[in-house]
């Protein structure tokens, strides 16, 4: 019986060709999908990747939610004060939907109970359905009519801001949340609070 | 005594052909060849044709995706389609992120069997690049907030490259000078004027060390 594999020519040119056969097949075999989900707790801690992740969000606006409701302004407040949520200016370097923020700030506090808002979006919504309803169609004792908006008392706004350090393999993502409560009359600031976060990350091979 | 069995020699004869036959399909078409079409219905102002032909070379997730990608987003842009055109922008930034490795694998590969076998990466400077066209797209739609999000980016991958010892061309001058304009913009007089410095300096670098021009065009 004859051994192949003892003539040199025969082995180099079996390796090469195994080298090859290995390359062609190291690429993907078949169609890849994220398929078969199940559903996970809201409240685990969720790092995925190295952007702002909803476990950011939550963690900061539950803390300065707190923050304000124990201030005495509002925690000692003989009526609930009204406030109207304004804008939430996005500093960092990641496209960060503040807007989603801030309606997480506007629940929290709500459901607190201590605060009253008023909604600024459907200020539009509100001036077209007083038009119509003016126009004749409806009721005058349904008719709701121009004059009787409640004046807000105080603006909610405020920033945030990221400071990223990169070197090599190693990341470290700092967040900072700053929120003011301020006074619609007076432009005082009431209340002013921040929360910090810092995440670090270590490079790593994702598998495909 | 036969050093060579009938079976084995039989295998390698018709292994080797089947095996080059593979290869020769696979590097077949080359980058090239794939958007030679797409890009003479750019130059002739039929954007749409051209991004009909490379949309599916962009969305077909395989080692070669960025560089389609690539070209998909700039023929959005150009056809003014700004929001699809980012879309396909971060998908790019993302990628060539995630890329940024030397796969021995491929390189080896592409030793036996051609460039074609190594994936696009992306030079340096094309990465910042994929930030410049996000910027300008945003401006376009009038996003300035978002414009300087990716002015904030581009400076990240400034600085890390700078740590890195990257050559001053690698820098992205242009991007530098981009994000100063969006800083300006916004009414950042101090952040605008130290991005006009650093793409001042990195381009007159540049021109001292190499005599070569590096053109914007």
């Amino acid at each position: 019986m004859s051994k192949p594999m003892n003539d040199s020519k025969t082995r180099t040119s079996f390796a090469a060709l195994s080298a090859l056969m290995a390359i062609l097949f190291l690429s993907s075999c078949g169609p890849k999908a994220f398929v078969k989900g199940q559903y996970d707790d809201v409240n685990r801690e969720n790092l995925l990747n190295d952007q702002w992740s909803e476990t950011d969000m939550q963690v900061v606006v539950k803390a300065l939610v707190d923050s304000m409701v124990a201030h005495p302004s509002i925690a000692n407040a003989k009526t609930p004060p009204v406030l109207m949520v304004t804008k939430l200016q996005n500093k960092t370097s990641e496209h960060i939907d503040t807007q989603s923020i801030m309606d997480m700030v506007r629940v929290e506090l709500t459901n607190s109970g201590k605060v009253a808002f008023i909604d600024k979006e459907a200020r539009q919504d509100v001036s077209d359905e007083y038009d119509y309803q003016n126009t004749g169609m409806v009721s005058e004792e349904s008719k709701k009519g121009p004059g009787g908006q409640t004046g807000a008392d105080f603006i909610v706004n405020g920033r945030l801001d990221s400071i990223v350090q990169e070197v090599g393999k190693d990341k470290s993502v700092y967040y900072k949340l700053t929120l003011n409560l301020t006074n619609l009359k007076t432009t005082v600031i009431t209340w002013t609070n921040q929360k910090q976060i810092r995440k670090t990350f270590k490079k790593k091979t994702i598998g495909l | 005594m036969k050093t060579r069995s009938t079976f084995f020699s039989k295998f390698l004869s018709k292994g080797r052909s089947c095996v080059f036959l593979c290869l020769a399909l696979s590097s077949c078409a080359t980058y090239q060849n794939k958007v030679h079409d797409s890009r003479l219905l750019l130059e002739q102002g039929q954007y749409e044709q051209a991004i009909e032909k490379l949309k599916p070379l962009a969305e077909k997730a395989d080692g070669d995706q960025l560089v389609y990608l690539l070209d998909y987003a700039t023929a959005l842009q150009m056809s003014g389609r700004y929001d699809e055109s980012n879309r396909a922008f971060l998908k790019a930034d993302q990628l060539s992120e995630a890329l940024d490795y030397h796969s021995v694998t491929r390189i080896t590969g592409a030793a036996l069997t051609g460039e074609e076998a190594v994936q696009y990466k992306g030079d340096t400077f094309e990465r910042t690049f994929i930030n410049a066209f996000l910027a300008l797209n945003f401006l376009q739609m009038g996003k300035l907030d978002d414009a300087l999000v990716e002015a904030r980016r581009i400076n990240e991958k400034y600085l890390k490259l700078r740590g890195e010892d990257k050559k001053s061309y690698e820098l992205n001058p242009f991007a530098k000078y981009l994000s100063a304009l969006i800083w300006e913009a916004d009414q950042k007089w101090d952040d605008a004027y130290i991005a006009y410095q650093r793409s001042l300096q990195v381009r007159s670098i540049d021109s001292q060390s190499s005599r070569r021009s590096y053109s914007l065009s």
